[in-house]
């Protein structure tokens, strides 16, 4: 029944739309899935509701496609779920293996998607009440597992990686606590009483920065000509195959759960992923330096957890991340009231759009590997028109986000901060988790305590809770025992010599 | 680079977070704090203060084992892109997207010695139409293509 509806022309028409816009957008650098989708949804006003939930979740999906191609080719993601793509891919692409890594964020981003939608169709109702037996305690739990898993990507020093989450942290506090009203650091600035926007965080510390970067360094290379770009070239080797195979496998894992539970989102399941594969690999050395497991994961987990944010929006209501806000926002402009109701009412809208979620990937992949070569195209214009062009993107799409001459100001500030940490060496993607976590565990934390009444002790006498802060504990400890043994090793050649 | 045996940018980086620190503690112990079954406001930030502060003690303090590595810094370019952003809200706000293109694209340009006027003139041009089709005609966020007082 899904498939005539998703197969019906203008349903068809809404998705291609939907999936080629997301591509772009997620493509450029500056412009992300959540402006994107603000900016048409007036647009889906006039569409039929199915149309305008396609179109819109394409764009969605869409976007997690074509985030990893700046990310690889630039060291400028996206958009922040691909953020952690930069670590392995533009290694990779500095390394001439781009092709190949823009070949298999494509083919891990499609396995990851496809992963979830069969869950979602299989299983919504059911993953649904699983997400449900949540408590605080354990989404608390989770999210330190996130943040630890965060910092121990710092690679050097699991030091400056925490202390980075910690900034982060703080930085998501600030604004007005929702639970008390109360205004945090907000220096009686009105444009902070609703805090500091993602885009501008995410847009400033590593999109300005690397431009800056990029500015200051004198080493101009574009990384792949066109002419790079043959078929041969983009594919893998049957090794690269192998080698990603288990990591695309976990990352999917991840992303699903991950992406099905409310508050968790694609950002949070490709940082986790990757710690996961660096963490269990059998060389961790090689991540950071072009390792494909280090991009395949995190794409399969952040187009999986895309696609499973889908499951607790429409069955439950409950939007997953702000994405799914504004899919709720669509739903409601059309009239109709999100909640479990909607499969057994509007049975058409739920299997329509699960079908649509089939044909999007399928034309995204069909966008993205033969078409390589447009977006490619688009990046490796010449730099003194390419970063400039970069930074009038970013600016448009910041002020595009709130009409606030503010967020662009604020953009300026972490650019310079996100530079000054490039110079100093501290990692800047550690504390992008932490400020989008920061609200969420504080909130969790405070329900916590308040259910146990002052009780710390129920983070661990809850089962899955205990889980996740011994896998926490653990990698902890592990980072610390690597980096103080490799700290010895240095200075002990250093006395050698 | 070492600075009295220090790691030059751990100190400037663990002193920064370290202040930056010092100034969360200040601020949020002026917020009602409540105890752990009831967080006040300034719980969780006067703990995550406290908590930098300790981290940025061990960073500085870490980094006497370790060599410090910094990348160059170019003024110009730090210099042209504070201009070009900083430039782009302002022109924005009082001349219209139009000219704010123009300032973002051109300031950005000087960042690099092998500037060519006319490549970011045309750039821009491009650019300003993109921005005035896409954004404004198509997708009507509130902008100006130009404004005059």
């Amino acid at each position: 029944m899904g498939l005539d509806i998703a197969l019906s022309q203008s349903t068809l028409i809404a998705c291609a739309i939907g999936v080629t816009l997301g591509t772009f957008i997620g493509v450029l650098p500056g412009i992300g899935p959540i402006a994107g989708i603000a900016l048409l949804l007036p647009i889906t006003f006039h569409q039929p509701p199915t149309d305008a939930l396609v179109m819109l979740a394409g764009l969605y999906y869409g976007a997690m496609y074509g985030g990893s191609t700046s990310s690889i080719l630039l060291n400028i993601p996206g958009d922040s779920s691909a953020a952690v793509t930069c670590l392995d891919g533009h290694p990779m692409a500095r390394q001439g293996r781009g092709g190949i890594a823009l070949f298999m964020t494509t083919f891990a981003s499609f396995v990851g998607a496809c992963f979830s939608i069969v869950l979602m169709a299989a299983f919504a109702p059911v993953l649904a009440e699983v997400a449900l037996s949540f408590g605080p305690s354990e989404y608390f739990s989770m999210m330190v597992l996130g943040l630890i898993a965060a910092s121990a990507l710092a690679g050097e020093t699991p030091l400056k990686g925490i202390a980075m989450v910690v900034l982060g942290l703080l930085l998501g506090l600030v604004g007005t606590d929702v639970q008390t009203g109360f205004q945090r650091f907000t220096l009686g600035q009105l444009e902070l009483t609703d805090g500091i926007s993602i885009v501008v965080v995410a847009m400033g510390l590593f999109g300005v920065s690397e431009v800056l970067v990029n500015f200051s360094s004198s080493a101009r290379r574009p990384f792949l000509t066109s002419k790079d770009i043959t078929w041969r070239s983009l594919f893998p080797s049957r090794k690269d195959f192998r080698d990603s195979a288990f990591p695309i496998a976990r990352g999917s894992l991840i992303g699903a759960a991950l992406g099905a539970l409310p508050g968790a989102g694609a950002t949070m399941s490709a940082f986790m992923s990757y710690a996961l594969e660096k963490r269990i690999a059998k060389q961790p050395e090689r991540f950071g330096n072009g390792a494909i497991e280090g991009i395949a994961a995190p794409e399969a987990a952040n187009n999986a957890a895309a696609q499973a944010a889908f499951i607790p929006t429409m069955t439950l209501g409950i939007p997953g991340n702000s994405v799914m806000a504004l899919m709720l926002g669509a739903l409601i402009m059309h009239g109709i009231s999100p909640g479990p109701m909607v499969i057994v009412e509007n049975p058409e809208l739920f299997w329509g759009l699960i079908m649509s979620f089939w044909i999007g990937n399928f034309l995204l992949i069909i966008l993205n590997i033969p078409m390589i070569g447009v977006w490619v195209r688009i990046l490796t214009v010449p730099y003194q028109i390419l970063f400039p062009a970069i930074l009038f993107f970013i600016c448009i799409g910041v002020y595009s986000v709130n009409n606030d001459y503010f967020d662009i100001f604020l953009v300026y500030l972490f650019g310079m901060a996100g530079y000054a940490m490039k110079v100093l060496d501290f990692p800047i993607a550690p504390l992008l988790l932490g400020f989008i976590l920061g609200p969420l565990m504080e909130e969790n934390l405070r329900r916590a305590m308040l259910l146990s009444r002052g009780d710390m002790s129920v983070l661990v006498t809850h089962p899955i809770s205990l889980g996740f802060l011994s896998v926490s504990f653990s990698f902890l400890a592990y980072a610390t025992w690597a980096s103080y043994r490799r700290q010895k090793s240095a200075s002990s050649i250093t006395t050698v010599k | 680079m070492k600075l009295g045996g220090f790691n030059t940018a751990n100190l400037i980086g663990g002193g920064a977070l370290f202040v930056i620190g010092v100034i969360a503690i200040a601020e949020s112990s002026t917020y009602p704090i409540g105890q752990l079954n009831h967080m006040g406001p300034g719980y969780l930030p006067l703990v995550l203060g406290l908590l930098i502060v300790a981290l940025a003690t061990g960073i500085i303090f870490q980094g006497r084992r370790t060599d410090a590595k910094i990348l160059k810094i170019k003024p110009r370019a730090i210099m042209a892109l504070s201009a070009a952003i900083l430039g782009f809200a302002f022109a924005n706000a009082h001349l219209g997207i139009v000219p704010a293109t123009f300032v973002v694209v051109v300031l950005s340009s000087l960042a690099d010695e092998r500037f060519k006027m006319l490549t970011a003139i045309l750039t821009a041009s491009i650019l300003s139409a993109f921005a005035y089709l896409v954004f404004i005609k198509w997708l009507g966020v509130p902008m100006e293509a130009f404004l005059w007082d």
